[in-house]
């Protein structure tokens, strides 16, 4: 048997705040501490999305010569305000793809990921 | 804030006694801004309060958190009511020279302001179908009240100003998000043209709406009110971020357009049109946006280390995706 993995301790102190802390609060302590377990969840589902949100930025760094993954929303975004860059349907689509990506890691709850999901299935994840 | 200190701003120049603080109760904030609900019991008489108060002065005015200082938010209120504007009675005004200041203490008024339970209870149901109505009615009067008739710490800026400010957060912020510079281009490049100008609410939402079976009660949180072109506070009302997952309701999760702008007419006789309201929908999405990241930028910089600050930093991708939605077909 091997020990715990971190995704693991992430679900458990997750399950602890919601089934065992919370239940003992009310106002501004159980809201706070229901913060603190979607923050663990987003913890997580970022563990399990980050690698293909950065191969998204990859092939963007490549495709409109960004410079290194890691500064390539960076440099698009000063691309774009120096209005150097077109707007076209290939940087909307990796903007769209982006987006529904970061979304699904930090709140796939949120009313418009649903709508972008629908708008733009080929993009979603 | 101790039930003493609360109950001595209380009796300060009162005859009537001294009275009891009962359930006082932390409502929400960050560590600069405090709410809390309490009961008065003077003479035999109990009476509902809210104390408004903000013991540290953690943003700067520049900032997208930047608020009125309490003591003008309270001399907002007045004027507001004098206008028709349901809102809390002020009771006490507390200076930067009390204990417990700046801040003030108002009237607890009855009702709902959780978004969810307005959205989902049948109890609200009656609510529902009025309250588009209501919200347009009610910001018409607010925007009655005349630019040049409130406080003068009400900010005042002229649309380019403010967009140029948005620009500078965005390079501030290490400009992190193509998205948000796409939208400011576009905010930029489609900026209308306001031919009036009055006093806003700047957070007319639901969650600041205080409701009964009947509809609006009150309208709370004036701490963003601001001057400026009134299409702004019908196209934040409708944000997404505002509509808490009912999206097919624009009007705040609850109504739609026609009634908003209906009830917006039949006071002010006359309304903004459906592009200007949406030009104020994608600014909306762009400063909530903006918001999300200063609440990061404060938890960085040690300014506010609270959980929430942290955590709201992760709903910046939400206005990322509104601000696509909404552009889509418009580039």
């Amino acid at each position: 048997m091997s020990q715990t993995e971190a995704t693991e301790l992430l679900q458990a102190v997750q399950s602890f705040l919601r089934q065992q802390v919370l239940p003992q609060l009310e106002g501004f302590d159980a809201y706070t501490t229901r913060v603190a377990a979607n923050s663990l969840a987003i913890v997580a589902r970022d563990y399990a999305g980050r690698d293909e949100l950065n191969r998204l930025d990859q092939a963007a760094a490549k495709r409109w010569d960004l410079g290194e993954t890691a500064a390539a929303t960076k440099n698009l975004s000063l691309a774009l305000k120096n209005r150097s860059i077109a707007v076209d349907q290939p940087l909307l689509d990796y903007l769209r793809a982006r987006s529904l990506h970061q979304l699904a890691i930090d709140n796939p709850r949120y009313s418009g990921f649903q709508q972008g999901c629908e708008r733009w299935p080929g993009l979603a994840p | 804030m101790t039930a003493a200190a609360l109950a001595a701003a209380l009796t300060d120049n009162d005859d009537s006694g001294k009275g009891v603080i009962h359930t006082l109760k932390r409502l929400s904030g960050g560590a600069n801004m405090e709410t809390w609900a309490f009961d008065w019991e003077v003479d035999g008489e109990t009476r509902p309060l809210i104390l408004r108060r903000s013991p540290i002065d953690a943003v700067d005015s520049d900032s997208p958190l930047a608020q009125l200082p309490l003591t003008s938010e309270a001399a907002l209120l007045p004027l507001a009511a004098a206008q028709g504007v349901p809102v809390p009675t002020v009771l006490r005004v507390l200076g930067e020279d009390t204990d417990l200041g700046p801040g003030y203490i108002m009237s607890r008024e009855p009702g709902e302001a959780l978004p969810g339970r307005i959205l989902a209870d049948e109890r609200y149901a009656g609510a529902r179908e009025q309250l588009a109505y209501q919200c347009g009615e009610t910001l018409a009067r607010i925007h009655r009240v005349a630019a040049d008739t409130v406080p003068a710490a009400v900010p005042n800026q002229p649309l380019p100003e403010r967009l140029a400010a948005q620009q500078a957060l965005l390079d501030r912020y290490g400009n992190a998000s193509p998205v948000h510079q796409l939208a400011l281009n576009w905010l930029l490049d489609n900026a209308p043209e306001a031919s009036r100008h009055c006093l806003l609410h700047g957070d007319f939402r639901n969650g600041n709406l205080l409701v009964d079976e009947n509809g609006l009660v009150a309208v709370l949180d004036w701490e963003l009110a601001h001057c400026g072109d009134p299409a702004e506070d019908l196209g934040y009302l409708c944000g997404n971020v505002w509509r808490f997952g009912r999206s097919d309701k624009p009007v705040g999760g609850f109504g739609d357009y026609a009634s908003l702008l209906a009830g917006y007419r039949a006071v002010a006789g006359w309304a903004p049109d459906l592009d200007e309201i949406h030009y104020w929908e994608v600014y909306c999405a762009l400063g909530w946006g903006l918001v999300c990241l200063t609440m990061v930028d404060l938890y960085r910089s040690g300014a506010d280390t609270t959980l929430e600050r942290a955590a709201v930093g992760r709903r910046n991708s939400e206005s990322e995706m509104d601000l696509l939605l909404l552009l889509d077909g418009r580039l």
